[in-house]
């Protein structure tokens, strides 16, 4: 398995504070990884600079082999590293599909006046996103809510259609801030399952964070943990559950751990 | 480009000139910080841009005016009552009008362009478009060494200083003060530290436009007064804020000190509308490379 | 149950428009109506009074319709008088110094506003919100601070006078009824335009963007570059405009593109309704001939139009464009 994404001495400061500090990781083709800590301990704050939101204050950002380091998302998000929000992140006003749709203009390169022209090439393209969208709406099992406005949806959906709208812009690597924040246990479950899925049949690499342990402990291969903004341990599930410096710092501290 | 405008003789003294310059500068300045720090608090409470802030400015002009042509009330009297007044006014009008659009950034500014029409234009039909004069508020001259001061400017400086010490009392000291402050700071903290927000947005729009007021009418006596007077206020008071750091308020005193002098300096040596044009550009250059502010940290 | 399916039947035919744009049904329906439109000041041809009106609204069709599209992609300009004064400008000193024909003249001033947007755009659209209307603000006043200072180039205070009519193909568009003719079919291609754009993908993009830009970002419509194409497309079209409004009016001076003319399209835009491409036509259908009929009681009407922009800010949001909606129960624009 090759590598898909390393971190090297990754750090960011916000005038004196250090959110993340010297963080380093790899990620191969296939991995499910999970990335966990306490509140504040800057899970999103590193999330926001892989995908290009925040510049790092140092470090290096490899992913399938360029330096990614500093691109604005919409340059990452076209190599193939998608992200979704912490909070549920969609289009309000727009249809679920029209969401995903927008998603799925991620390669859409056809220029503007053929657009306007309808040339051929263009229809030939629009065919396509269109297949795309209706591939990601049964995958995501959305598909049953395709017209509905998406800021009318419950909050589940609405989380499960950021993460469509990931899907749309065809990653490699997807990464994922709490995407079970706010489901209930059936529907964590479900989730799990989708994430499963999306690695076994999709051949997409994931990258996420949460803090519900059943989920992250039941599909992740490797478990970084983050205290503090630095990593203190990283390992298999069996490995970060038995680590001792994690039940110390973390686990003991932290009740959201237990849930 | 280097012309003296300001006096014929050219065996003028360099020194006195400068010295002139500063003085009144300063005493502009001192204005342009109460509209700036009046905006600022408006803009700390609402997150909105006000454009009818210079009609604020106007209706100052206009309360001071008839306080004391009409009522011929004394002109202490006169700022007291238009700080009252506008800040009643102010209160109404956030509750009413504002209200909405509390946070809204865009939909809230475009709200006060609704606002300053209506307010520009009540004005008009009340008073009509010809500018009014005051009576100087005290006669003669003082000298300070070479540098001459009028009296009635001398005046806008003691009151000037008066409210601002008055309201650095009220916002550091007072609880309601502090409240504010920490409204302005950050909304949702001062939320969850208790503070009853919804008090604090009447509140701080009230005292945003009633500081504006108290300029207008402390400038009465100085400039004429008519409803057309709130434009030049409400461009210094943006450019203020933006050289000072949007929501900072040393900034701005920093920043309406700055403006205010180098407004004096300049003008014996270019036209109004060139140094308004280096303004400008310096205020754009300023807004893409340090949009925080002269005192803020750079980069956004 | 029986609501649920109702509507969502109804979202079905309201809501897929971008999606499965069969380009076809919503423009049969707007092009007659547009066409009807137009054609009625011609029926009003004997009252030159109307046709200059008419000829008003065509020009503030076509610049409320660029400020529309730069604002779908969420930034409010506040310096969209001094890309019409561009235009106007450059074309005006095409024509009187080089005697240039008029497509050329126009051609110049749209391509001045775009070069002045694109490279404006580049350092300011970083901006966000309250810093780009400011910025905008200080560029627009800016603006007509250079075209006063600009000496024998500008005309200064006095601005250009004398710009001869209106000539393409050999035709001189010297009467109101003939420039009518002319604006009112630039007006409907300007409309035509944009209705075609928002039905294309990058329509599509440029409304995520407006709609949440930090979602199009990670989801790969890039912010700057989306913000840039509408903010240069809409600047153009504020140029067109000024050019056209230049050599109808034969005269040009700073203060027809100060700030209230750049407020005054912003409250075309926001009475008319924002994110639809109705809106800036109704905009300017109502706002245009209002101050020109009540001439003698300015005041009166000012205030009410503050009044009425802030009561449509407070009950519609969406612009009168919105009562349609609401009256037909759904949320969207159309
Ligand atoms: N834009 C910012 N400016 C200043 N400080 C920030 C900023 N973003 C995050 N921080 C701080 O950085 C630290 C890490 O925040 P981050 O959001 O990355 O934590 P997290 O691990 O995602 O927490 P949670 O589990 O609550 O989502 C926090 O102390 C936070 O207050
Ligand atoms: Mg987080």
């Amino acid at each position: 398995m090759t590598t898909l994404l390393k971190i090297d001495g990754l750090s960011k400061t916000f005038g004196g504070l250090a959110a993340v500090r010297d963080l380093s990781f790899e990620l191969k083709e296939g991995e499910i990884v999970g990335l966990i800590g306490p509140n504040g301990a800057g899970k999103s704050t590193a999330f926001n600079m892989i995908s290009g939101s925040l510049t790092p204050t140092a470090g290096k950002i490899t992913f399938a082999g360029e330096d990614i380091t500093g691109r604005k998302p919409s340059h990452v998000v076209k190599h193939g590293l998608a992200r979704t929000f912490q909070s549920a992140t969609v289009y309000l006003k727009s249809t679920v599909q029209e969401n995903i749709y927008r998603g799925a203009l991620c390669h859409f390169d056809i220029p503007v006046w053929a657009q306007l022209a309808q040339t051929s090439a263009y229809k030939a393209a629009r065919q396509k996103i269109r297949h795309e969208v209706d591939k990601v709406l049964e995958i995501t099992g959305l598909a049953p809510y395709r017209h509905e406005i998406a800021g009318e949806l419950a909050y589940g959906h609405q989380k499960r259609i950021g993460v469509a709208i990931g899907l749309a812009t065809n990653p490699r690597l997807l990464l994922l801030d709490e995407p079970a924040a706010g489901l209930n246990p059936e529907e964590c479950a479900e989730f799990g399952r989708l994430l499963k899925t999306l690695r076994d049949e999709h051949r997409i690499s994931l990258l996420f964070v949460e803090h519900h342990m059943a989920l992250v402990m039941g599909t992740c291969e490797k478990i970084i943990v983050l205290v503090q903004g630095q990593k203190i341990a990283q390992g298999t599930a069996e490995e970060i559950r038995n680590s001792p410096a994690v039940i110390e710092a973390y686990l003991g501290a932290d009740e959201d751990a237990h849930a | 480009m280097i012309r003296l405008r300001a006096f014929g003789d050219t065996a003028v003294d360099f020194t006195f000139l400068i010295g002139q310059a500063l003085t009144n500068g300063l005493i502009i300045g001192l204005l342009y910080l109460l509209m700036a720090i009046g905006f600022t608090l408006v803009f700390g409470v609402m997150r909105v841009v006000n454009f009818a802030h210079g009609e604020f400015y106007m209706l100052g002009a206009f309360s001071a005016y008839v306080c004391v042509t009409k009522l011929q009330l004394p002109f202490l009297a006169a700022v007291l009552a238009t700080f009252i007044l506008t800040l009643v006014l102010g209160w109404i009008i956030e509750v009413v009008v504002m209200k909405g659009f509390r946070g809204e950034e865009l939909n809230g500014m475009i709200a006060t362009i609704g606002l300053a029409m209506i307010l520009q234009n009540g004005a008009l039909m009340i008073f009509g478009p010809d500018p009014q004069s005051m009576p100087a508020v005290a006669e003669g001259v003082v000298s300070l060494g070479p540098v001459m001061l009028p009296m009635s400017r001398l005046y806008v400086v003691a009151f000037s200083l008066v409210v601002l010490v008055l309201l650095y009392g009220f916002l550091m000291h007072s609880k309601g003060g502090r409240a504010l402050r920490a409204v302005v700071q950050d909304i949702e903290i001062a939320n969850a530290q208790g503070i009853r927000s919804q008090f604090m947005y009447p509140l701080g729009f009230g005292i945003g436009v009633a500081l504006a007021a108290v300029a207008g009418a402390l400038m009465a006596p100085v400039f004429s007064v008519s409803p057309s007077i709130g434009s030049t206020p409400l461009l210094k008071a943006f450019i203020v804020v933006i050289l000072g750091g949007l929501g900072s308020i040393p900034g701005a005193a920093l920043a309406a000190l700055l403006l205010g002098v180098f407004e004096s300096v300049a003008n014996p040596f270019m036209s109004s509308s060139f140094s308004d044009m280096l303004l400008f550009g310096f205020v754009i250059l300023m807004l893409i490379f340090r949009p925080s502010g002269l005192l803020g940290k750079a980069g956004r | 149950m029986n609501v649920s399916t109702m509507t969502e039947n109804h979202n079905k035919g309201a809501r897929t428009r971008a999606f499965d744009q069969a380009p076809g049904n919503a423009w049969k329906a707007w092009i007659p109506a547009l066409l009807v439109l137009f054609a009625i000041p011609l029926l009003l041809a004997g009252n030159p009074f109307y046709i200059h009106l008419a000829v008003l609204i065509c020009l503030n069709i076509i610049f409320v319709n660029g400020l529309a599209l730069i604002n779908r992609t969420g930034q409010l300009s506040f310096c969209h008088a001094a890309f019409m004064g561009m235009g106007a400008y450059a074309a005006v000193i095409c024509t009187v110094r080089f005697q240039t024909p008029f497509l050329i003249s126009v051609s110049a001033g749209v391509a001045v506003s775009m070069l002045a947007a694109y490279l404006l755009g580049a350092v300011i659209l970083r901006l966000q919100g309250v810093y780009f209307v400011l910025v905008t603000f200080c560029f627009g006043e800016l603006f007509r601070l250079v075209m006063l200072e600009g000496g024998d180039i500008t005309g200064g205070a006095n601005g250009i006078a004398n710009i001869p009519p209106a000539r393409l193909f050999g035709f001189t568009f010297d009467s109101k009824l003939s420039f009518y003719v002319l604006a009112a079919a630039c007006a409907f291609l300007s409309i035509v335009f944009l209705i075609a754009l928002f039905k294309t993908p990058k329509g599509n993009s440029l409304d995520a963007v407006g709609d949440n830009p930090d979602l199009a970002e990670a989801s790969g419509i890039s912010i700057q570059g989306s913000q840039t194409f509408a903010f240069v497309l809409g600047s153009a079209f504020a140029g067109f405009s000024g050019a056209l409004l230049a050599h109808y009016l034969g005269f040009v001076s700073p203060e027809s593109f100060n700030q209230h003319i750049s407020v005054a399209a912003i409250i075309m835009l926001v009475i008319g309704g924002r994110g639809s491409v109705l809106g800036p036509i109704l905009g300017a259908l109502i706002m245009t001939p209002l101050p020109e009929l009540f001439r003698s009681a300015i005041e009166t009407q000012n205030i009410m139009y503050g009044i009425t922009l802030i009561l449509v800010l407070k009950f519609l949001p969406m612009g009168l464009v919105g009562i349609g909606a609401k009256l037909r129960g759904k949320k969207g624009q159309p």
